[in-house]
């Protein structure tokens, strides 16, 4: 499995790829983008991931932009992206999950939290695909 | 109205070190030594977050480097000796970025109107709230055995 961490805090990225791992999933490969922007290129210049996790507010092209673009562009069509974020209001959840989101973590969380929401969504991923 | 801000504020910085770390918050006293020369120890970081829309404010957070390479080892589970300086800056980042958010989620109306700012770290103590802001508060905590310092301005 391979999975793409999009956040523009290092420490974050860390943080996600932690509790992906710990929750027990054995990921091959996890890519790894500071914005939106370098997420768009991983996903044109990589084979799909089974999973993007994505930060929403991040400078150059934040995490909502990214996804309109990458449903623009048809790449990685049918991939969950889990958006995980401090900014929690509705509207902007609403959003999100217009754009293609199919799931949202507020920070902070823990990694039972990460494991609750994308084992199902991969699970579901891997079995349509 | 500072009481309840100050009960929030308290709740905001509880909530992310305990669900990010399972650590305990206290409000902390200045030491014996700081009451006297009535100067904070100098802090090497200093994170800040902005609020617009409803919401005008500016969050700040101080800490030691010391604290924030420790604390970015624990939540990356990386040895503290390859946390790099750019790193425990980030963490600090972070850690205000992630207060910010839970003050904001606790003001129902004006918090789903306003958008928080990414985070911006300066190393050293300069903290400048912006010029328009009415009011300022400053809250010491005892986090584990990390101590720092949460400065709020607003209007």
């Amino acid at each position: 499995m391979r999975a793409l961490i999009v956040d523009d805090s290092p420490v974050m990225r860390k943080v996600v790829e932690r509790a992906l791992r710990q929750a027990g999933l054995d990921f091959a490969e996890v890519l790894q983008a500071g914005n939106g922007i370098e997420a768009l290129d991983v996903l044109r210049s990589n084979p799909s991931p089974d999973i993007i996790v994505s930060d929403i507010n991040m400078p150059g092209m934040d995490g909502l932009q990214f996804l309109e673009q990458r449903r623009v562009e048809n790449l990685a069509p049918g991939v969950p992206v889990i958006m995980i974020t401090t900014e929690s209001s509705a509207p902007l959840v609403h959003r999100a999950i217009a754009a293609g989101a199919r799931g949202y973590i507020c920070k902070p969380f823990t990694p039972e939290q990460i494991r609750a929401r994308i084992i199902p969504l991969l699970v579901r991923s891997i079995a349509a695909s | 109205m500072h009481d309840d801000l100050i009960r929030q504020l308290d709740e905001a910085v509880t909530e992310v070190f305990a669900v990010l770390l399972n650590l305990a918050c206290e409000v902390s006293q200045p030491s014996p030594e700081e009451l006297r020369s009535q100067q904070p120890p100098p802090p090497a970081l200093t994170a800040s977050v902005h609020f617009s829309g409803l919401l005008e404010a500016c969050c700040c957070l101080q800490m030691d480097s010391r604290s924030a390479t420790e604390i970015a080892a624990d939540l990356t589970g990386l040895p503290a000796i390859n946390i790099t300086a750019d790193l425990s800056a980030d963490t600090a980042g972070e850690l205000c970025n992630m207060i910010a958010g839970c003050w904001k989620k606790r003001h129902a109306d004006e918090g789903a109107s306003s958008q928080l700012s990414c985070p911006i770290v300066r190393r050293g103590s300069c903290h400048h709230a912006p010029p328009p802001f009415r009011e300022n508060l400053s809250l010491r905590y005892q986090i584990g055995h990390h101590r720092m310092t949460l400065h709020v301005a607003f209007n």
